[in-house]
């Protein structure tokens, strides 16, 4: 009996640790270790990213430099910003393993160095506006540091959900592209990393459930926090309050087409990686290029899908080397998740050539949509499209239009030149014109004559039938002026008012000086004219004839004003005579 | 009075003949917007460390009006789909070995793809990771994929570099390479290299043809800086890529 009774006693026995084991709530894969270190708004220097660098991937406490050791947290007694930190971190984490079923950056729990509260030496500078991540190699640590912000504000880097999810993509794209990594290659890890910075964020904001995360007017914006801290405590606002934007990089000076690639502002992982992430943008909401009409309309699939193919692109290691290749190995795992020919191909193919990536038509439906073997974690196939999620996008703030230039500096250069130019030939036509008529008109034969010695008042000269003389207006003063032309010796009194010299015998000339100039034929009957300046002591004239006139040497062709000071003779040539001009005095 | 005219309309001449010449120049940007994304790479244009920039430009364009590039750039190698005929059963990193090496991909004899990992979909997909080895060797840039349908191989898909030929003996250490090419650079003497973790060669293609670089981690002292990852030359020290570890 006793025997017996044993043998089922031994036997449940046995069996005890199985019991227990089977009638404990079975939990799920432990989560990676998270090492907190709140560093309380100091320096990391180079010295000790060096230090954190070469950790080995799965290292103890011993590994871990002093200095960094006595300043480690967890999520029990972190507080502040390395407590946000923490909770950022463990979000993203929990994002990556739940929807997507990949345990830490790595995909095999790789333990990860959390760094908050600091700044770093960055450039030779201590940087306090920053996050980062850090791996040398498959072997050694995965650090993520979330930097301050400022020291004094309370706003917070960490609280960038899609910042820190960025830094943690940073991870899952190393870990499955490997180090090879040239300009577009890095600016596909920076795009892929806003990717999954934002989706993260918006399945946060969703409730979490990756099937359901809506899209928000602020969907696309990176940062926000961050432009908020670099506004109120670096007098540095960013451009709609955000680092940038998936669905509209240009003004933030990212590109948003592959073109855009060969210009030196563009050459920088960040302000390319708009090229790659705008179609992601595109493929969840929909919609067109902000910037350039192509004519090409994507129809949205969602966050869920959306990001699931880029999932698959990187999680399968689809080979790629440059942006255009990527865009079809994406492609590719559109069709080989939802089948060749299918929307989702379409919309992926759609996104891509909006942006330079991919042209020409999408490929045919050539193999029916893949069914998955395993129903359970299917991702796609029973999901309904998110049709009713995107939010209206007419909350969206006005984007800056960004038109094109028609015209180059230089060519605008040349028309202005040829417009400025026209107007001063316009101007010099109406001037002349204008000055022409002055003079036609106060020289015509029967405008009275001026003052002249021996006439004194305006006397009129010329027929009976002139006209009656115009009002003129008093000169101000001039100068008494000795005039010698061969033998002939007389005074003319000069004022501002032209005196024409000349064969004319209407003239008003003194006789002795008019009989003297009609006797020579290579006069015109008004060949010149001359006036006084008593102001600046100058002797004007202006030659009437075509024969010319010569002034102290100088020929003056017709229509030709000079001047010359009047403090010594003037000698004028004027057809064959010479006339000696000198000024007597002033008057009155 | 006439001379001072010829003066001006010489003057405005040669203003008209210089705004002429700069509308008929093309505008620093018509490179870009002229340019076909998909062209395959030319010559390059800037010093940079990516062959995006190698588009060729469609414009004819002076020699001389191109900057001096002293640096080669680099060259990866371009991706492509082989299909594998009679699609043969594949369900192991052996027979996805065998049925790369029944292709004739033109490697060479001391070239070729090797199977490493492999991932699975829920559609019945499989992907078989091969890298490309050179007398052992990696190939920056050169890695393809075995894809296998419903337990069938149906394509090889990626990039590879054929008929390399190279010394795989380097000329120089990791730390001599850097040292030396940094003195190229003129950065000076007291400046000591320390490097971090183990530098590995590989085999890197520029478009001058492949090098033997090695792919060194290190930190420059007096004044300490942050750590940088370098792709030096081993024979030729010159460095082909540099960027930060650290990823902002």
């Amino acid at each position: 009996m006793t025997e017996a009774r044993s043998l089922p006693t031994r036997q449940w026995r046995q069996l005890l640790p199985l019991l227990i084991w089977l009638a404990l709530p079975q939990s799920a894969p432990a989560a990676p270790r998270i090492d907190a270190f709140d560093y309380n708004t100091k320096c990391l220097s180079d010295r000790l990213q060096e230090a954190l660098a070469t950790m080995p991937r799965d290292y103890s406490s011993n590994h871990l430099p002093s200095r960094l050791r006595s300043t480690q947290v967890n999520d029990q007694n972190a507080e502040g910003k390395a407590a946000n930190a923490i909770e950022s971190l463990q979000l993203i984490e929990t994002f990556f393993a739940d929807e997507l079923g990949w345990s830490s950056v790595d995909g095999e729990s790789a333990p990860m160095v959390l760094l908050a509260n600091l700044s770093a030496k960055m450039d030779g500078s201590c940087d306090s506006m920053n996050a980062f991540y850090m791996n040398i190699g498959p072997d050694t640590a995965h650090v993520i540091a979330i930097l301050q912000g400022h020291r004094q504000a309370s706003e917070d880097l960490a609280h960038d959900i899609d910042v820190v999810g960025h830094e943690f993509t940073h991870g899952f794209f190393k870990s499955t592209q490997g180090e090879d990594q040239t300009l577009e290659k890095g600016a596909i890890n920076e795009g892929v990393a806003d990717m999954f910075g934002v989706t993260v964020r918006a399945w946060h904001e969703s409730g979490r459930d990756l099937a359901n995360t809506r899209v928000r007017e602020d969907s696309f914006r990176v940062g926000r926090t961050f432009a908020l801290v670099a506004d109120r405590y670096y007098d540095a606002p960013m451009y709609q309050g955000a680092m940038r934007d998936l669905s509209n990089p240009f003004p933030w000076d990212t590109a948003d087409h592959y073109d855009l690639g060969n210009q030196r502002e563009f050459q920088e992982v960040h302000a390319l990686s708009g090229v790659v992430s705008l179609p992601f943008a595109l493929m969840v909401k929909g919609g067109r290029h902000p910037r350039l009409d192509q004519g090409i309309e994507v129809q949205g699939i969602g966050f869920d899908k959306a990001i699931r193919i880029i999932f698959y692109t990187l999680k399968h290691r689809l080979p790629y080397n440059t942006m255009p290749e990527f865009a079809a190995a994406v492609s590719r795992a559109a069709a080989r998740i939802h089948g060749d020919g299918s929307p989702e191909v379409q919309t992926v193919h759609d996104a891509f050539a909006t942006v330079g990536l991919l042209d020409g038509a999408a490929p045919s439906a050539s193999n029916p949509a893949p069914t998955p073997s395993d129903p359970d974690p299917a991702p796609e196939a029973d999901q309904e499209p998110p049709a009713a999620d995107p939010a209206p996008q007419t909350d969206m703030p006005p984007e800056p239009e960004q038109p094109a230039p028609w015209l180059g500096p230089g060519q605008i250069f040349v028309v202005l030149l040829g417009v400025f130019l026209l107007a001063l030939l316009i101007a010099g036509t109406v001037l002349k014109a204008f000055r022409r008529n002055q003079i036609r008109r106060a020289y015509q034969l029967d405008q009275p004559a001026r003052p002249f010695v021996g006439q004194p008042g305006p006397a009129r000269v010329g027929s009976a039938e002139a006209p009656p003389e115009p009002t003129r207006r008093i000169s101000a003063g001039g100068c008494v002026t000795e005039v010698i032309a061969g033998t002939t010796r007389v005074t003319l009194m000069l004022d501002d008012r032209p005196l024409v010299l000349g064969r004319g015998s209407e003239l008003p000339l003194p006789t002795p000086l008019r009989q003297c100039l009609s006797e020579d034929p290579f006069l015109a009957r008004a060949h010149c004219e001359l006036w006084y300046q008593p102001d600046s002591n100058h002797l004007y004239l202006r030659c009437l004839s075509e024969n010319g006139v010569q002034m102290n040497g100088q020929n003056v062709a017709k229509g030709d004003k000079v001047k010359t000071d009047f403090s010594s003779p003037v000698t004028l040539r004027a057809g064959h005579t010479t006339l000696t001009l000198t000024r007597k005095g002033l008057w009155p | 009075m006439r001379n001072t005219r010829k003066v001006q309309l010489i003057v405005l001449a040669g203003i008209l003949t210089l705004g002429l010449w700069w509308w008929l120049s093309p505008a620093p940007d018509d490179d870009s917007s002229n340019q076909d994304p998909q062209s395959p790479p030319q010559e390059s244009t800037e010093p940079t460390a990516d062959g995006s920039e190698n588009k060729a430009p469609d414009l004819p364009a002076p020699d001389e009006d191109k900057p001096v590039t002293t640096v080669p750039q680099a060259q990866p190698p371009t991706v492509r789909e082989v299909p594998i005929d009679d699609a043969p059963a594949v369900s192991n990193p052996e027979q996805a070995q065998d049925v790369v090496d029944e292709l004739d991909l033109g490697l060479g004899p001391d070239s070729e793809l090797v199977v490493g990992d492999a991932t699975s979909d829920d559609y019945g997909n499989s992907y078989y990771q091969l890298e490309q080895r050179y007398k052992g060797l990696p190939v920056f840039g050169a890695q393809a994929l075995l894809e296998v349908a419903h337990g069938q191989a149906q394509v090889l898909n990626g990039a590879w570099i054929e008929q390399i030929e190279l010394d795989i003996e380097p000329t120089h250490s990791a730390n001599e390479a850097l040292r030396l090419a940094l003195d190229r650079r003129g950065v000076p003497a007291e400046r000591t290299v320390a490097e971090l973790g183990t530098p590995t060669l590989l085999v890197f293609v520029t478009d001058l043809g492949p090098t033997l670089s090695w792919r060194v981690t290190a930190s420059l002292n007096n004044p300490d800086s942050a750590p940088q990852r370098y792709l030096v030359d081993a024979h030729d020290p010159v460095i082909y890529l540099q960027e930060a570890v650290f990823q902002r």
